[in-house]
């Protein structure tokens, strides 16, 4: 295994995320989690375009199959490896905001699809009244309810949006 | 940009898709030395050493692609608004550019360049061996650049092209939201 994939492999373990990735679920999670990660100030270099369940990273998708594919064929280079504590302690954020706060009414995978489609949107058009009107609009079911301001103040507080 | 836009202002034939029609905007781009480039890489790598016939160029598939998504357009709206016709141009100019950061030779040369990058000492950045103490006092991973994202640099940096989304009065963000 070359770095990147050592590295997704082992960030994917800290936040207790699975690195399989025959599920849509789990690569959703992959995706929103590496992207939450860039946010937090662990920023693994990948880009992001918007797609159907929200950022979306090319280069991560090819990153993880070349993981998931070398493991299957028994690589198990990542054991040898750990992440630097600047890492670990980095990503302590995403950690916490990952696990959903209560009343929120979503799985955790769309969990994490909200939060990182507003910060998407807050980055791409610096206005939170857009973004609001654009999630309603794309992602209504994830706003419904107060899911989205709770998900709002979250990042707020964890200081994941640009001040 | 004029309120009219004239889809067929040129046109050329595609082995594919037959008669093509182009906006001025796009036979501009069509003839800047970044789109141009194109010619010169083969949609399938280096496979037309092997199938000689396999020779369809970046440049023609842009083309296509270019004519299909004015098609995909034409196929939503029966009868567009002013608004809807700008659309239409960037949808098409979507496909026009989706190609052009590709590398010489394509995929092939892109994979090697990923497996350069992905080696490279400062790949194993955030890692530290079992058993060592981290060193790092920072955290930087390289990645390399797959061709959509020198494509984004292209459209961003190119003189040529930059000149070219002044003229046609383009606001960054529109162009590169699409693409």
């Amino acid at each position: 295994m070359d770095g990147p994939q050592i590295r997704l492999k082992l960030v994917l373990d800290l936040l207790g995320l699975s690195s399989n990735v025959s599920t849509l679920q789990n690569r959703i999670r992959i995706q929103k989690a590496i992207f939450l990660a860039k946010y937090s100030g662990v920023d693994l270099g990948y880009s992001y375009n918007w797609y159907v369940h929200g950022p979306y990273s090319p280069e991560l998708t090819s990153d993880y199959y070349d993981m998931d594919n070398d493991i299957s064929h028994g690589d198990s280079d990542y054991k040898n490896y750990e992440l630097t504590p600047t890492l670990v302690s980095s990503l302590e954020k995403v950690k916490q905001i990952i696990e959903m706060p209560s009343g929120v009414d979503l799985t955790k995978t769309e969990w994490m699809e909200l939060l990182s489609s507003i910060i998407y949107w807050i980055n791409s058009t610096t206005d939170e009244s857009k973004t609001k009107t654009i999630l309603a609009k794309q992602k209504s079911g994830l706003c419904e309810n107060s899911n989205y301001d709770i998900a709002l103040k979250m990042l707020k507080e964890n200081n994941f949006l640009p001040s | 940009m004029s309120q009219q836009i004239d889809f067929e202002f040129n046109k050329l034939h595609d082995s594919v898709h037959k008669t093509i029609g182009l906006s001025k905007l796009e036979v501009e781009i069509i003839d800047s030395k970044s789109f141009q480039r194109l010619r010169n890489i083969k949609q399938l790598s280096l496979v037309h050493y092997v199938f000689p016939g396999a020779d369809y160029s970046r440049f023609s598939h842009s083309l296509g692609a270019c004519h299909l998504a004015g098609k995909l357009f034409d196929a939503m709206y029966k009868n567009p608004t002013e608004e809807q016709i700008k659309l239409k141009q960037k949808i098409r100019l979507a496909g026009l550019l989706h190609d052009i950061g590709h590398y010489p030779f394509s995929h092939t040369t892109e994979d090697a360049i990923k497996q350069y990058i992905n080696k490279a000492p400062n790949a194993m950045s955030g890692l530290v061996k079992k058993g060592e103490t981290a060193t790092e006092t920072s955290f930087s991973a390289q990645r390399y650049l797959d061709h959509e994202n020198i494509g984004s640099k292209i459209l961003d940096h190119n003189k040529e092209i930059r000149y070219l989304r002044k003229k046609w009065d383009r606001s960054d963000r529109n162009i590169e939201f699409i693409y």
